[in-house]
C-alpha cells in the first residue's frame, strides 16, 4: 500500500515506465491466486459471500455452494491438531517444509486420516501421506501459466504425461468418484469455463492464445487484446485511495544472547526448496546453503571462511558453512535456504516462510558459533530421509 | 543456435518514426531511418550472407561477408553496419561480391576442422550454411600453415562446451553476454591471428563470472559453444512452443525435440516476457523431469509407518474418494480440504478449487502463495482496485528511475534483471533498498545511485519516510493527486504522513541509514520523469 501511495503521490501510475510491480516468486503465483485458491474468494478475487457471484457459479456447476469462507492453511493445521480436520488433498506444495513450527506441522499431518499428496517427488509432506499421486512436469502439461506481468502464456506438452494422466484428470476423477459430475475432454474446456465465469478472463481461450502468443489480463470485451498497463485513465477502483501504513516494528529483537539479525534470499542457480534444481547439474554452483557473515562479526567469534558454524535462534538451530562477506553491514547475517537439509523452518520464526516465497520479510535474531557437528534436527532429517526413501528406491 | 530458424533480420529493429525509401536489387523498400541495409534487404526476402550479425545484437562489422555495392559509392561496404539512405540503389548479388565473399569464406574454412559430417552442429551451423551459400567447394589454402585446430576444449560448464578450434572470432558470444545478458563475462583477448574468446582473464567458464544463461551459446553461429545435450543426442528434429515453469518471468521457450527426447530448450524471440533470452534454470535445468527419483505410479499405504505400495490409478482414486466421503460422514462436511499449487497451471488450480467447493462442498481451499503475497496483493487491491502488478515487463525500458525494494532480480528473476540492466546501461538510475549489497548495487557497467542498506524488516518505515520527504519538500504531483485520487482519504493520509515518526531524522535510526541519504533518494524518485517501483518478497504486510 505504501508503495502505491508513493506512486500516486508522484503521479507514477498509469503510464509506460512507471508503476508498482511485485516480482513474484513461483512461476504461477499470480495465476494460482487469480484462479481462486482462497477460502474466501472465487476466481477473480470475488468474495464467496457475494450472492451474485456465487449464483453464477452455482448455475454453471449445478449445485448450491457454501457462502462462508473456509479454512486457511494455519486453520487447517490447527483443526487437524484438535482432531476435527481429517483429510487433505495437497497439489504440488511441500507444506511440511514451509511451516517453521516443525512440531506443530508434524502433529497436524500425523493426525490426518487421509493425506493425499500429488507431486513429482516424494517431498517432505509425503512422509505423512497415505496416498501419493504422481504429478507431471511442465514438459508434459497442457495449459497456461500467468507471469508477474499478468501475462497468460501457453504451456504445451512436449511429451505425453509420463504418469499416464494429466493432473487435471486426476482431480476430475476424484470429484467424479466422490459423486460430483465434473467432466472435461481436455484442458481447453477448463479455460473456457474460467473465461465464462471470470469477467477479467472473459476474452481468453486456447485458440486466442495460440493465435496471439500470450495475453495480459484483464482480457474481455473492453480490452479484447489484453491490458499491458493498468490504471491508464483511472484506477480500477475509481479514485485512488491513500491508505495509512503505520510502521510496526518487529517484535523480534536482538539481545546479547541473539545479537545478529538473519535475512534470507535466493540464488540464481537454485529454485525455492530446490526440489527441481537440486536434481540437476545446477548443483555445481550451489551444492549447499552457505551463511554469509561480516568479517567483523566472524572475527569476534573466531570464524574463518569455510568453517562449520551453528546458527541458533530462539526457535532452534541448524549448521551451515560460513562465508566471510562484506555484502551486509556488521550485525546482519545472510543465507539462502534452498536445501531442505539446511532446515530453514527450524531457525526462522514466522509462519509461512521462504518455501512459500517470502524469504526476506521476516526477521530472526540469531547467534553463530563454531561447531563440529550438525544439529539434532539435521540428524533426525537424515535418518528419516533414509528410512523413507530406501524401500522405495530398492523396489524400483 | 536454434532449430526454429526464427527469421533473423541480421540487425535490431529501428524504432525511428521517419521512413526512408530505397532500392535493393531492383526492388523498392520502405524502412524506418536507422535500419541497416542488411535488415532492409531481409524485409524484401533477400538474405545477404553474414556471420557476425544477428538481430538480437548490435551490428559489429567484423566478418566482411555481408558486403554490398551501392551505386555512386566506392568500395564494398558491410551491409550490417551501413544504414539505409533515401534513394540509395543497392546491389547484393554481383560477380565481384560473389568473389569477395568466397575469398572470405575460404579464409575461415582453411582454419576450421573440416569434420562437418561428424560435427555436433552438422546441419545447424551458419558457417556450413554460408560455405554453401557462397558456393565454396574446396579450400585453396588447405591445412598448411598456422591454425587453431589443436586449441583445447573447455568442458567445465555442466551444460555447454567451448571448443575454440571451431571459433571464427565473430564475437557474437561476447556481445550476447554484454548486450543481452549484461554479465560481461567474455572478452576477445589478444589481436589478429592470436585473438580468441576467453571467459574472464583466461578462466574456465565455470570459474569465471559466467552465470550460465546460455545467451552466448545461442548466439554462436558455429559448434564452438554448444549445448552438451545436442552433442549427446544430436540436432533436434521438431519443436514445441511452451512456457518456463520456474519463475514469475514466465519465459517463452521452444522445446526442441528428437522423438520423445528434449534436446534443448531455446528461448523464443516471439516471447513477450523474454524476447529470446533465458536463464540457467529455464534453459538448462529441466533434467529433473526424467530424474530417477521421480515417482510415476500412484502409491498407497494404510499407515505412514508402512512402506509404500504401487497401485493402479483406479484404485488410488477410488480409495481417496471413498476415504474423503467417510471422513465427512464421520467428522462433518468441513473435515476435509485442499491446497493448490502455485507451480501448477491455471487449469489445474481451477479444478482443485472446484473440487473443494463442488465435491467437498466447503471452501477449505488455500495456497501457500497467499500467505506472503496476500498482504501486498491486498494492499494494491485496496489502493488501486487490483491485486496485481501494474506494468508489462517492457515498461522498465522507459523508466528513468527504478526503486527496487527487497528484491534481487539478478538471482530470482534473471531475465527481467537483464532487461533492467540494459535500461540502466542506457542511463536510467536505480535506488536499491536491501540489507544486503546485491549485484544490482554494483556490477560491471552498473552502479546504483543509492544503496539503502536498511535493517531487515524496516521497509514500511522507509517508504513512509520517502512519502514524508516528498510532502515536506513539496515534490508532490498535485495535479495527479487532485484529479485521480480520493480527496478525503488523501487528507487523512496527509495528516498521518506528516507526523514526526515518519520524518527522515526519526526514521533514520530505525533503518540504520542516514537522513540525508534518505532525502537524496526520495528526491531522485520524486523528480524523475518516469519512476517505477519493483518490490520482492522482502516487503512486509503494510508496505
Ligand atoms: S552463458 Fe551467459 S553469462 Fe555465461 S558467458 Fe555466456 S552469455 Fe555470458
Ligand atoms: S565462440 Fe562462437 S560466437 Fe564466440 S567468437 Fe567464436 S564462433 Fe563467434
Ligand atoms: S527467468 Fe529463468 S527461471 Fe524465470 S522464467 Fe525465464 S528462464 Fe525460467
Ligand atoms: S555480417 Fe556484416 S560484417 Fe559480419
Amino acid at each position: 500500500m505504501g508503495m502505491a501511495n508513493l506512486a500516486m503521490l508522484t503521479g507514477n501510475l498509469g503510464f509506460n515506465g512507471c508503476g508498482v510491480n511485485p516480482l513474484r516468486g513461483q512461476n504461477n503465483v499470480q495465476g494460482s491466486c487469480d484462479m481462486g485458491s482462497f477460502p474466501h474468494e472465487f476466481p477473480g478475487y470475488r468474495p464467496v459471500s457475494d450472492d451474485l457471484t456465487r449464483l453464477s457459479f452455482e448455475n454453471d456447476w449445478g449445485l448450491r455452494l457454501d457462502n462462508e469462507p473456509g479454512y486457511r492453511i494455519p486453520n487447517m493445521f490447527n483443526e487437524a491438531v484438535k482432531g476435527s480436520f481429517k483429510g487433505m488433498y495437497i497439489q504440488g506444495e511441500d507444506v511440511a517444509q514451509s511451516d517453521p513450527d516443525i512440531h506443530h506441522v508434524e502433529a497436524a499431518l500425523r493426525n490426518l486420516d487421509c493425506l493425499v499428496v500429488q507431486d513429482l517427488f516424494l517431498n517432505e509432506t509425503a512422509k505423512y501421506a497415505h496416498v501419493f499421486l504422481p504429478g507431471t512436469s511442465f514438459l508434459e502439461k497442457n495449459g497456461t501459466f500467468t507471469n508477474a506481468e499478468r501475462r497468460l502464456g501457453r504451456v504445451r506438452p512436449a511429451i505425453k504425461p509420463r504418469t499416464g494422466k494429466h493432473e487435471w484428470q486426476i482431480t476430475m476423477e476424484i470429484a467424479q468418484a466422490m459423486g460430483y459430475p465434473m467432466h472435461y475432454d481436455d484442458s481447453s474446456q477448463i479455460m473456457d469455463e474460467i473465461a465464462r465465469l471470470t469477467p477479467t478472463f472473459a476474452g481468453v481461450s486456447f485458440d486466442k492464445l495460440d493465435r496471439d502468443g500470450s495475453l495480459q489480463w484483464p482480457c474481455n470485451d473492453e480490452a479484447p487484446n489484453g491490458t499491458p498497463i493498468m490504471h491508464i485513465d483511472k484506477f480500477v477502483r475509481g479514485l485512488g485511495a491513500f491508505e495509512i501504513t503505520e510502521f510496526i516494528p518487529t517484535e523480534e529483537k536482538v539481545t546479547p544472547k541473539f545479537p545478529l539479525l538473519l535475512t534470507t534470499g535466493r540464488i540464481l542457480s537454485q529454485y525455492n526448496v530446490g526440489a527441481q534444481t537440486r536434481r540437476t547439474e545446477n548443483n555445481v554452483w550451489h551444492p549447499e546453503d552457505i551463511l554469509e557473515i561480516h568479517p567483523y562479526d566472524a572475527a569476534e567469534r573466531g570464524i574463518k571462511n569455510g568453517d562449520l558454524i551453528m546458527l541458533k535462534s530462539r526457535k532452534g538451530e541448524t549448521s551451515l558453512h560460513a562465508l566471510l562477506s562484506e555484502r551486509m553491514q556488521p550485525g546482519v547475517v545472510y543465507t539462502t535456504f534452498h536445501m531442505p537439509f539446511s532446515g530453514a523452518n527450524i531457525v526462522t520464526t514466522e509462519y509461512s516462510d521462504w518455501a512459500t516465497n517470502c524469504p526476506e520479510y521476516k526477521v530472526t535474531a540469531v547467534q553463530c558459533s563454531l561447531t563440529d557437528h550438525i544439529s539434532e534436527w539435521q540428524q533426525h532429517f537424515l535418518d528419516y530421509q533414509a528410512k523413507q526413501t530406501k524401500p522405495l528406491l530398492q523396489s524400483s | 543456435m536454434s532449430l526454429e530458424k526464427d527469421l533473423d533480420y541480421g540487425t535490431p529493429e529501428s524504432l525511428c518514426q521517419e521512413l526512408i525509401s530505397l532500392e535493393i536489387d531492383g526492388h523498392q523498400v520502405v524502412v524506418p531511418e536507422g535500419t541497416s541495409i542488411m535488415r532492409a534487404a531481409k524485409q524484401l526476402g533477400t538474405s545477404i550472407p553474414k556471420l557476425c550479425a544477428t538481430d538480437s545484437l548490435e551490428a559489429f562489422g567484423s566478418c566482411r561477408l555481408c558486403l554490398v555495392e551501392i551505386e555512386g559509392r566506392r568500395g564494398t561496404p558491410a551491409s550490417c553496419t551501413t544504414p539505409v539512405e533515401a534513394g540509395m540503389i543497392v546491389h547484393t548479388q554481383t560477380q565481384k561480391l560473389a568473389k569477395l565473399r568466397k575469398g572470405v569464406m575460404e579464409l575461415y574454412i582453411s582454419d576450421h576442422p573440416l569434420d562437418c559430417l561428424t560435427c555436433s552442429a552438422n546441419g545447424d551451423c551458419e558457417l556450413q550454411d554460408m560455405a554453401g551459400t557462397v558456393g565454396l567447394r574446396d579450400v585453396r589454402y588447405g591445412y598448411q600453415g598456422d591454425n587453431h585446430l589443436n586449441a583445447t576444449r573447455d568442458n567445465s560448464n555442466p551444460y555447454f562446451s567451448f571448443d575454440p578450434s571451431k571459433c571464427i572470432v565473430c564475437s557474437r558470444c561476447v556481445r550476447a553476454c554484454d548486450e543481452v545478458q549484461g554479465t560481461f563475462a567474455l572478452t576477445i583477448s589478444k589481436r589478429g591471428f592470436e585473438s580468441h574468446v576467453s571467459a574472464g582473464i583466461e578462466d574456465s567458464f565455470l570459474d569465471s563470472e559466467c552465470v550460465s544463461c546460455g545467451a552466448c551459446v545461442q548466439a554462436c553461429p558455429t559448434a564452438t559453444l554448444m549445448e552438451k545435450t545436442v552433442i549427446e543426442h544430436g540436432v533436434p528434429e521438431h519443436s514445441i512452443e511452451t512456457t518456463c515453469a520456474y519463475c514469475g518471468v514466465g519465459c517463452t521457450f521452444n522445446a526442441e525435440m528428437k522423438g520423445d527426447q528434449v534436446v534443448r530448450m531455446v528461448p523464443a524471440k516471439s516471447g513477450k516476457a523474454n524476447e529470446g533470452h533465458a536463464c540457467v534454470k529455464g534453459r538448462f535445468a529441466w533434467g529433473y523431469a526424467s530424474h530417477k527419483e521421480r515417482i510415476l505410479k500412484p502409491m498407497l499405504r494404510s499407515s505412514i509407518d508402512d512402506p509404500w505400495r504401487e497401485v493402479s490409478w483406479e484404485e488410488a482414486i477410488q480409495f481417496t474418494a471413498k476415504k474423503f466421503r467417510e471422513l465427512q460422514q464421520e467428522y462433518g462436511r468441513k473435515a476435509i480440504g485442499g491446497i493448490s499449487s502455485s507451480r501448477a497451471t491455471n487449469e489445474e488450480v481451477f479444478v482443485v478449487q472446484k473440487l473443494v467447493r463442488a465435491a467437498f462442498e466447503n471452501n477449505n481451499i488455500d495456497t501457500c502463495a497467499r500467505v506472503c503475497h496476500s498482504p501486498t496483493g491486498f494492499g494494491l487491491n485496496k489502493t488501486l482496485g487490483t491485486s496485481a502488478g501494474t506494468q508489462d515487463f517492457i515498461s522498465v525500458e522507459s523508466a528513468d528511475v527504478i526503486l527496487l525494494i527487497g528484491a534481487n532480480p539478478t538471482d530470482a528473476h534473471p531475465v527481467f534483471a537483464s532487461r533492467m540492466k540494459k535500461r540502466l546501461r542506457e542511463g536510467a538510475q536505480i535506488i536499491v533498498v536491501d540489507p544486503r549489497r546485491i549485484d544490482l548495487v554494483e556490477s560491471p557497467h552498473i552502479k546504483a545511485a543509492a544503496h539503502l542498506a536498511i535493517l531487515p524488516g524496516t521497509n514500511v518505515a522507509l517508504i513512509n519516510a520517502f512519502a514524508h520527504i516528498i510532502v515536506e519538500e513539496d515534490l508532490v504531483d498535485w495535479d495527479y493527486v487532485n484529479h485521480r485520487c480520493d480527496k478525503d482519504l488523501f487528507e487523512n493520509w496527509l495528516a498521518f504522513i506528516k507526523r514526526e515518526q515518519n520524518s527522515p531524522s526519526y526514521v533514520a535510526k530505525v533503518l540504520g541509514v542516514e537522513a540525508e541519504t534518505l532525502r537524496k533518494a526520495a528526491r531522485l524518485y520524486a523528480r524523475a520523469e518516469r519512476a517505477a517501483i519493483y518490490y520482492g518478497l522482502g516487503v512486509t504486510a503494510h508496505s
